[in-house]
């Protein structure tokens, strides 16, 4: 079930009214049949596998908790992560390496057929497993205590709101939530609406806007030149953000409602002064889960400087290809560890520079230098993550320069053309730049305050005609064309 | 229950507060809409006024639309002509909107039907239901959509169903629609658009829109539509002509199987006695330079077709 559909503005408040109208004793069970509805709208069967990833870490966990010695309790933590990578090697990625082989076999004349499998990626499967798995290695390392109950623990795994797309929430956080009972709170609804109406408008007022041009450019990239290129890129930054955090905003917000926290996944990323600052303020779900269970892991810093990189570059290049099973997603995350260490490397060197064109540490303009950078560092990247192929964007990134700008206006300014080649009318256009202008002038005010609590401090009257505003321009702007959230494919 | 009471009392003071503003927008458009007299607004106002009593009414989709012109035909017979053909059309809608022309004016003499309409059933998706959001207080307009599309009803009792008509689209046409008429310009000739625009035909594109072609027929609920037009001119004493209109010859292709049609009409026009006019073998139909895609008419297009259609209507006319 997509949040940005029918079926889900129906479902959600059947789901909040009957929460709060049963005993809290068996809550539990209504919120995992809610969940494992939600899941099954999209396919049915692969319901399995959360029930066989819940299954086998419920069962690990109270294993690695009863056992006496540290080697049994490696071997059931060696069972849940071969189990949940198991799952996510034959869903996501057995394809891509057999084919990678493949290609391997061709290039040196050895006639060996890899095999392949034709499975349908499970939406959110990504996320869920990540999320067990965090569990299983918090009561392996003692952080936590196995949890008992299988029916509180197969609501941690398939909570809906977070089921598909995070964020990625820790058992040590989620997990104590469900023991608690929550009352209806207006305050908690007020605020779980404002954030998932928020959330709404991002997606499909803004981002499934930005997605038609991106879309027609991206997946077309050999007809285009110059500045289309450029602009498409520009908005899949934002269309990307905006579907990814309006997803976000969608499921803090409907877990709000019902009175569950879930963790801020995003924080103004493109307001980041340096990469490492970025992956403080994108996807932070997962980047802490990579942090938690990866670099430190390896070893993180505290390390000779050589292993270090190694370990960053590692990292990123685990998280690329947790995003997706192509090269292009690798490659991604290859430029973002290449980023991190490139910055270590030449930090000294950089505030020398800075400090020669008098560009010192807090001056404002200083700020915009480092904001412009990053975000244009993050958009290079952002090219292999959106491109079809490494080709493709290899002749994207070919094919920007020159810009060709007086082409570009003759095309906006002429009637009709504007919609053939770009997907979107010259109106639409100008719309979808306003659009991202008014988000970003709103993340600006949230510099200091929240935009939530700004309105919340305003009278009823002011409240009631943004909330109406944001309403209407959802029905009236959005875009309807029932587009999946990015993330999904994840 | 009681201690939820404050919730429940917001929230629907919150729901009623929104339908209220909704119906003032609503209000504040039609009003807006009902005041504008060119372009296709202004072509519904003239039909809801009673403002156009023209001797042969032209009725179609956007094929009529940009393909007959009424000044040519005026030229040519001598009678006051009119275009009420609309984008996005078939016969569906079309038939309410002649009845409800009929309801607001003087019955024409002669209604020219386009009926180029190959390969699908009826619509049951209006397209653009808000030009007619303002006239629905006309019964045959009102019923004659419902009976297309059941939860039409929606858009005359349901306003917040009517938010998502009110797009970027729309506000620029309104917008558009606003300051022609403040400035007095009209795009349209007695309803007909003239089509300027260059050629933008691609068959490549029509290929991989119908990979096996696209077999022409009369749906079974065409054909009652068509029964209905007949029996609605013929109670009214009003000459209908059938018209089907050129395609550019390249899209045969296409279009194969096309006789049964051809048939339907032909059976229709003996036992009937519906003049039928088919344009689809015309030489128009040979040149490129009359068209502006394979199955619309440019302004060249248009008037040639008229002239031809003007003299083919003398012979019908008493």
């Amino acid at each position: 079930m997509l949040f940005n559909s029918l079926h889900f503005v129906v479902f959600f408040p059947i789901v909040v009214i009957l929460y709060f109208s049963i005993p809290h004793r068996f809550r539990w069970i209504f919120l995992v049949a809610a969940s494992y509805y939600f899941y099954m709208c999209w396919k049915a069967e692969y319901i399995l596998l959360i029930l066989a990833s819940t299954l086998v870490d419920y069962f690990a966990g109270i294993k690695m908790e009863e056992a006496t010695t540290k080697k049994i309790r490696r071997r059931f933590l060696i069972l849940s992560l071969c189990s949940n990578l198991g799952l996510l090697f034959t869903f996501k990625y057995f394809n891509f390496f057999s084919d990678s082989f493949q290609i391997v076999f061709d290039s040196l004349n050895l006639f060996i057929d890899s095999p392949t499998f034709r499975l349908l990626l499970p939406v959110g499967i990504s996320f869920y497993t990540f999320q067990t798995l965090s569990y299983s290695i918090d009561v392996f390392m003692g952080k936590r205590k196995a949890e008992r109950h299988l029916g509180y623990f197969a609501l941690y795994v398939s909570f809906f709101p977070q089921l598909v797309a995070g964020p990625i929430e820790r058992s040590t956080r989620l997990l104590p939530q469900f023991f608690e009972k929550h009352e209806f709170s207006l305050k908690n609804a007020g605020d779980g609406i404002k954030l998932m109406l928020w959330g709404f408008f991002k997606k499909v007022v803004i981002a499934d806007r930005l997605a038609i041009l991106v879309n027609q450019i991206y997946n077309n990239s050999d007809l285009y030149e110059g500045f289309p290129l450029l602009l498409a890129t520009y908005f899949f930054a934002f269309q990307i953000f905006c579907d990814f955090s309006g997803y976000s905003d969608i499921a803090i917000g409907a877990a709000k409602v019902m009175g569950f926290d879930l963790m801020e996944n995003f924080k103004r990323p493109y307001y980041a002064k340096s990469i490492s600052e970025f992956w403080k303020r994108w996807h932070i779900s997962l980047s802490t889960w990579f942090r938690d269970y990866l670099y430190i892991p390896l070893g993180g810093n505290r390390v000779s400087k050589r292993r270090w990189y190694i370990n960053l570059f590692i990292t990123f290049l685990v998280s690329g290809l947790w995003h997706g099973a192509n090269w292009t997603f690798v490659i991604w995350g290859a430029i973002h560890g290449f980023y991190l260490i490139f910055a270590i490397w030449t930090g000294k060197i950089m505030s020398k520079v800075y400090n020669f064109f008098r560009l010192f540490q807090g001056s404002w303009i200083r700020k915009f230098v480092d904001v412009f950078l990053t975000f244009h560092l993050v958009l290079f990247a952002w090219v292999f993550f959106r491109a079809n192929s490494l080709a493709d964007a290899f002749h994207i990134l070919g094919s920007i320069f020159p810009l060709q700008l007086g082409e570009f206006v003759k095309l906006v300014t002429s009637s009709g053309a504007t919609e053939a080649v770009l997907g979107l009318k010259n109106r639409e256009l100008l719309l979808s730049v306003l659009l991202v202008g008014f988000m970003e002038w709103i993340h600006l005010m949230q510099r200091n305050q929240r935009m939530r609590t700004f309105i919340s401090q305003q009278p009823l009257i002011i409240r009631w005609a943004i909330y109406y505003g944001v309403i209407i321009a959802l029905i009236s702007f959005g875009e309807y064309r029932m587009q999946e959230f990015i993330y999904f494919q994840f | 229950m009681r201690k939820y009471s404050k919730t429940i009392y917001r929230t629907l003071f919150f729901i009623a507060g929104f339908l209220v503003l909704v119906f003032l927008l609503q209000s504040l458009i039609l009003f807006t809409v009902k005041r504008i007299n060119v372009g296709e607004f202004g072509v519904l106002n003239k039909i809801d006024r009673g403002g156009i009593n023209a001797d042969i009414i032209i009725s179609g989709s956007s094929r009529a639309y940009n393909g007959i012109h009424p000044g040519v035909i005026e030229s040519v017979t001598g009678m006051s002509c009119y275009n009420i053909a609309t984008n996005g059309t078939d016969l569906g809608v079309q038939l309410p909107k002649l009845k409800w022309y009929l309801n607001h004016n003087q019955k024409p003499s002669v209604i020219i039907q386009d009926l180029s309409q190959f390969g699908e059933d009826i619509s049951s998706i209006i397209f653009e239901p808000y030009k007619y959001l303002a006239f629905l207080e006309d019964d045959s307009l009102y019923y004659g959509l419902k009976r297309v599309n059941k939860r039409f009803w929606m858009h005359k009792y349901f306003y917040p169903s009517n938010l998502k008509y009110y797009n970027l689209d729309f506000y620029y046409k309104l917008a558009k629609e606003i300051r022609n008429s403040r400035n007095n310009y009209d795009f349209l000739i007695n309803g007909f658009s003239p089509a300027r625009s260059e050629w933008s035909g691609n068959l490549d594109l029509l290929h991989t829109k119908y990979p096996d072609g696209l077999p022409a027929h009369l749906p079974e609920d065409y054909k009652t539509y068509i029964t209905e037009l007949i029996q609605f001119c013929r109670s009214n004493e009003i000459i209908l002509i059938i018209a089907i209109l050129p395609n550019f010859v390249e899209i045969s292709e296409i279009i194969t199987v096309i006789d049964d049609v051809n048939a339907h009409y032909a059976t229709l026009s003996n036992e009937e006695d519906v003049f039928y006019l088919n344009y689809t073998d015309s030489i128009i139909s040979q040149e490129k330079i009359n068209f502006f895609n394979h199955t619309h008419l440019n302004l060249s297009g248009a008037e040639k077709l008229s002239k031809r259609l003007g003299q083919d209507l003398l012979k019908f006319i008493p």
